[in-house]
């Protein structure tokens, strides 16, 4: 999601070559973004080749862009605590 | 959230994501591969039109019309092959065939665009056009003797249009150009504000048709060739820390 929330859309081989994931393994956590609604996959051909890109969508936004501000916030008070 | 140290909480924070971001946008702003075999192509056809030119000057020294015959052809065939790269849908979508064969393994990304930008095509060709205007002024410069290409003054009036047209295309692409394209136009004018301080970089004899050539088709090369090896960086970069959060 972090690396989809640079783009606009980019499709299987990008997210691959980025991640170092195996095929099934990327392809298992897109579906699940994709059940939680935070990625849309779009399904297509060129020519006879299979072609899939991915967005992040905007509640995939909201939820990735809560996920840092929680991270953030308990940085912080590690921080303060750190500080005493 | 009680006895969590920082170290416990695992994933990315905002800062590993806008460094993500920030080498995603640099390694897609640096896909030089087309740049880099247009400026291949024309400089494959700069040099065999000069060794068949070579050959055509040769052949009718020795009074070798069958050499004479063939050179002709070859040149004929070469610029008639360049006419047809140099049309969009021709030799454009074979280059984007070839760049989409190398970036393949790659694969694709959109950068975002704003969607408060609005850029009229009136705008492009307007400036498309002022250039070929600027190209046709300097011809006819050319063949009414005012200018030579061992000249001071051939490539500083070329820097005045190229430059800002190299600078309007890089503004045109905008996101899709990185800082890295201003690269070859700010080559392309130091190399005439040199030209105008009396450096001695001119080319003279029969290397004057270097003075155009460096400056174009040269600088355009390098900064073609760097932008690639900076893509490669980023790539690597990209990887590092798209992985460092899994």
């Amino acid at each position: 999601m972090t690396l989809l929330s640079g783009v606009a859309d980019a499709d299987f081989n990008f997210l691959l070559s980025a991640l170092g994931l195996t095929k099934g393994n990327l392809s298992t956590h897109a579906e699940r973004l994709e059940r939680a609604g935070y990625v849309e996959i779009v399904k297509s051909f060129q020519g006879k080749v299979p072609h899939t890109r991915y967005r992040l969508t905007s509640e995939g936004r909201r939820a990735l862009g809560g996920y840092w501000a929680m991270l953030d916030g308990i940085r912080g008070l590690e921080g303060r605590r750190g500080r005493k | 959230m009680k006895g969590v140290q920082v170290s416990d909480v695992g994933g990315m924070g905002p800062v590993d994501a806008q460094r993500v971001a920030a080498w995603t946008r640099r390694y897609l702003q640096t896909r030089t591969m087309g740049v880099l075999i247009f400026m291949l192509v024309f400089l494959g056809f700069v040099a065999s039109v000069t060794g068949l030119n070579a050959l055509i000057v040769l052949a009718v020294r020795q009074g070798n019309h069958w050499l004479l015959g063939v050179s002709i052809a070859g040149e004929v065939l070469w610029v008639a092959a360049v006419i047809c790269f140099s049309v969009p849908r021709w030799g454009g979508r074979l280059v984007e065939k070839w760049t989409g064969r190398y970036y393949e393994k790659e694969g694709a990304a959109t950068l975002p665009i704003p969607e408060k930008r609005v850029r009229p095509k009136w705008i492009v060709q307007l400036a498309v056009a002022v250039f070929g205007l600027c190209i046709l002024g300097s011809v006819a410069l050319g063949f009414a003797g005012m200018i030579s290409s061992d000249s001071t003054c051939m490539v500083p009036l070329s820097a005045a249009y190229c430059v800002p047209f190299l600078v309007f295309l890089w503004w045109w692409m905008r996101p899709l150009s990185g800082l890295l394209g201003l690269l070859w136009p700010a080559l392309y004018g130091l190399h005439a504000i040199l030209i105008l301080a009396g450096a001695p970089i001119l080319f003279t004899g029969p290397y004057q048709g270097l003075n155009m050539l460096v400056p174009t088709v040269g600088y355009g090369l390098f900064s073609a060739l760097v932008g690639h090896a900076y893509n490669r960086f980023a790539l690597r970069r990209l990887q590092q820390s798209a992985r460092a959060g899994i």
